[in-house]
């Protein structure tokens, strides 16, 4: 279309020329890079920001086609989208980037009649904003589709490459301070590779002043850019090290710490070859480093919850499985109670019964262990009579039960009762122990009745025997006596010395079975408490005389030397106390197998008389002492073997005791031995 | 010592048998008897001097023997020695009425001794 001639206004051509000039000023100093390019793909025009990007002149490029100058033109996004612009004669706007630079352009080509005005707007900054929310947004997505941190951090790291850096790697803070590294990333697989041997060969020094481990010592990010080569060649360790750290291109370094609060869980360390780290680089490396703290922390928490979980059930089952046991062990425990045959009770501090098994009932008369149970204390002792083994009334202070509830450790006591109502009559070994409550103090007191009242009858029942054959025995030991001394008197006359001696060897014998005899037969008296002794007043003197008289005519070796007051009156058994001197001169005898004096002393003291006999033989060892009084005791030597039963002092001191006296022996070895026996004067 | 003439009362035969051999070679007169209830009618017969009584024997009694005889008017007059093997032989012949006891076993020279006590006392 012509535009009609018209005149020209001097004053408009002026005021157009100004315009023109300004618009021109504009074009030229605004940020946007301005281009025009005619039909054919050269440069007509380009604004001083054209320039600094082509790295050329306005003049230089005018008339150039863009295809000549830049062949690789042809095959970038900037072409196919200025010729579709071209073609469609449709403005087009978009955005790309040139390429090798991270430079980001929003590009809007105006297609005109004479070819195209292009305008270039560099975004960027706006680029990387986008970039660094949409990073962010992803590394929210990645953190929170799992709590496995360790892999959900390795994907992020591979995010953050190459949009924020070229190297990324994580390292996490052990609750015990050592630092695990759990991510590495770099655009190349193969840097990776290489990164993670140089890690291995040159581990990092927890101690230096600067990287990771003192950010994360510190808790204060670090940001250092373009590092000189200097600061590196002095960092390397060796020169294989230096050539390493170089192929990593470590050039601009920063390395931010995870924190939750004041409590650095790990680091995040962001290396790039090309590009310094500024501000707003830090800042998203923050909050990239608080979403993955909050991961990471998240995740151990929940692990810790689930530990706890775990713990408690199996804490559950274990309480279950003990209270089974437990359950278990008390059936276990009843069922041995209940099946016992010892009677087994507890009494508490009262002396009230608190569990009763069925054999105690049974063992005590009652029907049933509840109905002992419920019965009161006098109720029980009242049911029946109690003896001891000697056959005196059973105290009750001497009952097991009592004595531990007083805090004994161990009473125990053989119990004879009889069962009033029944007439019943048992005997129990019976045993205490005490129950302990925490501070120490006697809370209850465990009995256990062991029924001994079988024991007991087959014991009496030996005695009885021993006692029935003992005396038995004693006809034929009389007899023979009797015979004996027959036979001496119908060999007399001179020239029989030979017959003589032997006679008198066998009446001796006879006398040593008589006394063996009547000690068994003491003994079992002992046992069932029926020795008795028949005492009166008689001279001491006479006795011993007699005594000392026949044992002076059995041994040649030892002289026996009497030291007694002519007239000594005591109230005693005659035939026992006889029985005991007899016994002591035996020993004597018996122990100075080499001779020797022998004394018998008597003295009378305020109350009581004490006898004594002296030998001056191979004495009695200090650990015998007591021992050779017990029922049957030998004292062991070599060689000889000990004769008798071994019952005489043990018949001397029960003779004594039951006269209210005692006996006791003082002797060294091979010294001698002094055997003593105090009889009280009594009436 | 002068013969004597002695009735013995034991259930032992072997006792009797012995004392009796014994005694009768020493030059005494011996009348033993084995069964308590026949005894009356020795005592009749022989007229001893002297009489020992067993006292532990079974069916009748030699305490019981002893009581008889001691209050029998016709042979109380008769030392009786009682004879046992117990210990407490001297409180039952006391309660017995005897005169005088003799433990088992003896020798033949104590018992000949009591006897001559016992004799030589009347």
């Amino acid at each position: 279309m012509k535009t009609p001639d018209k005149p020209v206004n001097p004053v408009y051509r002026e005021s157009l020329q100004a315009v023109k000039s300004q618009v021109f000023d504009i074009i030229e100093s605004m940020n946007d890079v301005f281009i025009i390019l005619d039909k054919n793909w050269r440069f007509v025009y380009l604004n001083r920001n054209g320039e600094l990007l082509a790295g050329k002149s306005c003049a230089q490029l005018v008339g150039k086609s863009i295809h000549t100058l830049y062949p690789q033109f042809r095959r970038t996004e900037f072409y196919k989208r200025y010729k579709q612009a071209a073609d469609t004669q449709e403005a087009t706007r978009f955005e790309e980037r040139f390429e090798g630079t991270d430079i980001w352009y929003e590009v809007n080509v105006y297609p005109v009649s004479s070819g195209l005005y292009i305008y270039l707007t560099d975004i960027t900054g706006r680029k990387r904003n986008e970039q660094a929310q949409q990073f962010l947004s992803e590394v929210g997505t990645i953190l929170s589709s799992s709590l496995e941190y360790e892999k959900t951090l390795q994907q992020v790291a591979r995010q953050a490459v190459p949009v924020i850096a070229d190297w990324c790697s994580v390292d996490i803070v052990n609750p015990d301070g050592s630092i695990k590294h759990v991510a590495l990333a770099h655009t190349d697989q193969e840097m990776v590779k290489f990164a993670e041997k140089f890690r291995e060969q040159y581990p990092p020094d927890p101690n230096a002043p600067t990287g990771a481990a003192a950010v994360a010592r510190t808790g204060r990010p670090e940001v250092i850019n373009d590092i000189p080569e200097a600061v590196i060649k002095k960092a390397a360790r060796s020169p294989e090290h230096y050539k390493m750290l170089r192929k990593l291109q470590i050039k601009n370094y920063m390395c931010v710490p995870l924190m939750l609060g004041n409590h650095v869980l790990g680091t995040a360390t962001f290396v790039s070859s090309k590009r310094a780290f500024d501000d707003e680089d830090l800042a998203v490396a923050n909050r990239f480093a608080h979403k993955a703290a909050l991961a990471i922390e998240n995740a151990r928490l929940y692990r810790q919850t689930l530990e706890e979980i775990a713990w408690r059930e199996n804490a559950q089952k274990q309480l279950l499985q003990l209270q089974e046991e437990l359950r278990y062990s008390k059936d276990q425990l009843e069922t041995i109670l209940a099946t016992s045959a010892d009677g087994i009770t507890v009494q508490d501090q009262t002396g009230r019964l608190t569990y009763v098994n069925d054999a105690a009932a049974m063992l005590t008369g009652f029907p049933s262990a509840e109905a002992m149970q419920q019965a009161t204390t006098k109720e029980i002792m009242g049911r029946f009579e109690m003896i001891d083994e000697s056959g005196a009334p059973l105290p009750l202070e001497r009952l097991p039960g009592r004595r531990a509830l007083a805090g004994e450790i161990a009473p125990e006591e053989v119990v004879g009762y009889r069962i009033k109502k029944t007439g019943e009559e048992r005997w129990s070994s019976v045993r205490a122990t005490p129950l302990l409550d925490d501070q120490g103090n006697v809370q209850y007191a465990v009995n256990i009745f062991h029924d001994i009242t079988e024991r007991k009858q087959l014991e009496k029942r030996k005695d009885d025997f021993i006692g029935m054959a003992s005396h038995e025995l004693k006809t034929p030991l009389t007899t023979l006596k009797i015979l004996t001394q027959g036979l001496r008197d119908l060999i007399t006359g001179p020239g029989r010395k030979g017959e003589k001696a032997l006679l008198v060897r066998i009446d001796n014998q006879i006398d040593r079975l008589n006394e063996l005899v009547r000690d068994l037969l003491d003994v079992s008296k002992i046992n069932t408490g029926t020795l008795e002794i028949h005492p009166r007043s008689f001279n001491v003197a006479a006795s011993l005389k007699k005594l000392v008289a026949d044992f002076q005519a059995q041994t040649t070796d030892h002289e026996i030397r009497g030291d007694w007051p002519k007239r000594l009156l005591l109230y005693a058994d005659p035939t026992r106390f006889e029985q005991v001197v007899n016994n002591f001169l035996s020993n004597a005898i018996k122990y100075s197998p080499r001779g020797g004096p022998i004394e018998i002393r008597a003295t009378k003291t305020k109350k009581s008389v004490i006898v004594s006999v002296t030998d001056r033989g191979i004495g009695i060892a200090h650990e015998n002492q007591l021992k050779i009084f017990e029922r049957f005791f030998r004292e062991k030597r070599s060689g000889q073997a000990a004769a008798g039963l071994g019952m005489g002092l043990y018949i001397c001191l029960q003779i004594v005791k039951l006269h209210g006296g005692r006996v006791w022996v003082e002797s060294r070895r091979e010294e001698g031995s002094t055997f003593f026996a105090e009889f009280p004067l009594g009436k | 010592m002068s013969s004597k003439r002695i009735l013995i009362i034991d259930d032992e035969v072997a006792i009797l048998d012995a004392l009796k051999l014994v005694l009768e070679g020493r030059g005494h007169q011996i009348c033993t008897v084995s069964r308590p209830e026949d005894f009356s009618s020795s005592l009749e017969i022989f007229q001893p001097e002297v009489i020992f009584v067993d006292l532990s024997m079974p069916g009748m009694d030699g305490v019981t023997v002893t009581k008889r005889i001691k209050t029998d008017p016709g042979t109380r007059h008769i030392p009786v020695i009682v004879i046992s093997a117990h210990l407490d032989t001297e409180q039952r012949a006391r309660e017995a009425g005897a005169d005088d006891y003799l433990e088992k076993p003896f020798r033949v020279n104590d018992f000949l001794a009591k006897v001559t006590a016992l004799c030589e006392r009347t």
